[in-house]
């Protein structure tokens, strides 16, 4: 059956319809762990919950006092990672603050004054985004090699299994738990080395209690045989938590495929002709089985390190007059798609940020492209029902067939970036907030105020409905993390690379409004 | 058997004068060290160009993320910020490009191109 599944994929691959019809309904329920509904008016889950929302209407922060938000403690930050020491969510579940850090480094806080609990040390260094799950009574996360769970009062390892096949594979991403289950992936590269062949992106579901494996997914379509050349190729994986519908349905959004552009033997992806699936493909699973149900590639052949990596986003919009389960989805290539959570069918999509050479095929000498390599949509969208969210950044990379560099000087730090509020029945674009530096600070909603974070360190609060700035701060360091709102209180983790703020001090700062 | 006693002192003689010899000269394989200064998102070398033979380049990371060195094949140990490590390599004369193998920092400009001579 699964072998039909993929040769009829494939042949629809081949004559262009790149949606393959849903096969059966899922037999999962997609249940969350009990603490994600106990825990709803905080903030239990990297997104908040399994839909990937990141909007809470339980925190007392509105437009109303937003502008009386001031630090209340401040937490250091220490393991550092590719691109800084934090590039992960806080969790917040009864009186205590877990996080971690780029190091795979696991801490619990006093939730009220930011004291350290307990830590658990790795010491094992992530290309980022991570960060921590809760779930059934363990702390969920990963190393760059291996999934683990904790104990939630101590930190004690309760089980850990190593996922890597080899040293050309890693982990960066937040785990997802849902039906007695532990979601994460693998990527194909670690923190030494990146895209080095040989790397395959396998999502792996776990049995919560003991680590078992329940069933996995090859993100590469043909697996080992890596599209033609396993040796030079690579792709695929999750950076960020997939969503999970009461149906029972897995949502992922997987990762690019690599070499890109090419190598010099191999220009424009030629070690790897064809689409490349399911490389930048928004994948439907059988939550309890791994079963695929459908898929849609959204960049074919990628050749600009385009994932379609953000955490899909559900919701529900009316199509056709009737109510409808949605998937956002979005990612470096700077669009943003819905697509019928039944079957893929798409909705619509829509271009954020700026473009510039970003379709086709690249030439032999250097063009100017938008988004660059590490643009477009980096991070977490918000979803509050109204409109949807979406950080952006515009960083130009200059490309060709073979070659990738930074088009300005600035390098990494030559980005702008936005937040751009969509109107999530036809993709319309509702406002659009420009800001400095890039954002790689994802959007998190509280009430009627969008919350983001730039490059630069600082953090801002708009308006949701215009987008107007209410407020802003200016954080001990840059930004790449994704703020968290509890109650009175916004969690902000600074600590990314960068010479924008002197003397910059990397922590994870509470401000607070009362 | 005083002849054959005379002999051998000789050899151990001759043996010890080259091995002292060794000793007290340059080796035959030149050694350079170079300085590498690991920034967000550089590398500065205090020099472009070294003596073909043994080289240790000793990497030290100013930045706030993790960095490496690779060159000719070899690869650095992956440091943290503040941290220092070194990597010997024996170079040709020619050219080596080196980069940092860190997820995409080498796009981002931790790249360059070491001449030995």
């Amino acid at each position: 059956m699964t072998r039909f599944i993929l040769a009829a994929a494939l042949a629809a691959v081949a004559s262009g319809a790149l949606a393959l019809g849903s096969a059966s309904p899922s037999t999962s329920s997609g249940a969350p762990p009990p603490e994600l509904t106990q825990f709803a008016n905080e903030w239990p889950a990297h997104n908040l919950n399994l839909s990937n929302t990141r909007a809470t209407t339980a925190s007392s922060i509105n437009s109303t006092n937003v502008t009386r938000l001031k630090p209340k403690w401040r937490f250091r930050l220490k393991g550092a990672g590719a691109f800084g020491k934090f590039s992960s969510n806080p969790i917040v579940l009864g009186n205590t603050v877990y996080l971690q850090d780029l190091s795979s480094n696991v801490y619990a806080l006093n939730r009220a004054t930011g004291a350290l609990e307990w830590k658990h040390t790795f010491g094992r260094s992530s290309v980022g985004p991570n960060g921590v799950a809760y779930g059934y009574g363990k702390l969920y996360g990963a190393t760059d090699r291996a999934a683990f769970a904790l104990d939630p009062a101590n930190g004690h390892v309760l089980w850990s299994r190593t996922l890597i096949r080899n040293g050309h594979e890693g982990i960066d991403m937040t785990p997802t738990v849902y039906d007695g289950t532990v979601l994460v992936s693998t990527i194909p590269g670690n923190a030494r080395a990146f895209y080095a062949g040989n790397g395959d992106g396998i999502v792996y579901a776990l049995d919560a209690q003991t680590g078992a494996t329940k069933w996995e997914f090859n993100t590469i379509s043909d697996g080992a045989k890596l599209w033609g050349n396993a040796r030079v190729n690579s792709g695929g994986g999750l950076w960020y938590p997939p969503a999970i519908d009461s149906a029972g349905r897995v949502f992922l959004a997987v990762a690019n495929p690599a070499p890109f552009p090419g190598t010099k033997r191999y220009p424009d992806g030629s070690s790897r002709p064809g689409p490349d699936l399911y490389t930048d493909t928004l994948v439907a699973l059988d939550g309890s089985t791994g079963k695929l149900l459908w898929f849609r590639q959204v960049v074919r052949h990628d050749i600009r390190d385009y994932d379609l990596q953000d955490s899909p986003v559900l919701g529900t919009i009316p199509v056709g007059g009737v109510p409808t389960e949605v998937v956002f989805a979005a990612g470096k290539m700077g669009r943003v798609y819905a697509f019928e959570a039944a079957n893929g069918q798409p909705i619509w999509q829509r271009a954020v940020g700026e473009h510039r050479n970003d379709l086709g095929r690249l030439t032999r000498w250097p063009q100017v492209v938008l988004p660059g390599e590490l643009g477009g949509v980096e991070t977490p969208m918000a979803y509050d029902g109204s409109s949807l969210y979406v950080p952006v950044v515009n960083l130009p990379f200059r490309y060709t067939s073979t070659s990738v560099k930074p088009a300005s000087r600035a390098g990494l730090f030559g980005g702008t970036g936005e937040l751009v509020a969509l109107n999530p029945v036809n993709g319309s674009v509702r406002w659009r907030q420009r800001f400095a530096t890039a954002d790689y600070g994802a959007a998190t909603v509280s009430n009627d105020v969008i919350f983001t974070a730039t490059f630069n360190g600082k953090v801002f609060a708009l308006d949701a409905q215009t987008g107007a700035r209410l407020w802003s701060a200016q954080a001990p360091a840059g930004v790449n993390g994704f703020p968290a709102v509890d109650g009175d209180t916004l969690l902000v983790g600074a600590a990314a690379p960068g010479p924008y703020v002197k003397h910059a001090s990397d922590q994870l700062v509470a401000y607070s409004i009362n | 058997m005083k002849l054959y006693s005379i002999a051998v002192l000789a050899a151990l003689t001759t043996a010890l004068i080259a091995a002292g010899g060794a000793a007290a000269r340059p080796a035959a394989v030149s050694s350079t060290t170079v300085r590498v200064t690991a920034k967000d998102f550089f590398f500065r070398l205090n020099t472009k160009q070294v003596r073909h033979g043994r080289v240790t380049f000793v990497i030290r990371n100013a930045s706030s993320a993790l960095h490496n060195f690779a060159i000719a094949g070899h690869r650095s140990k992956t440091i943290g910020p503040g941290k220092t490590t070194r990597l010997t390599v024996m170079l040709k004369r020619g050219r080596y490009p080196y980069r940092c193998t860190v997820d995409s920092h080498a796009e981002l400009g931790m790249k360059g191109v070491l001449r030995a001579t």
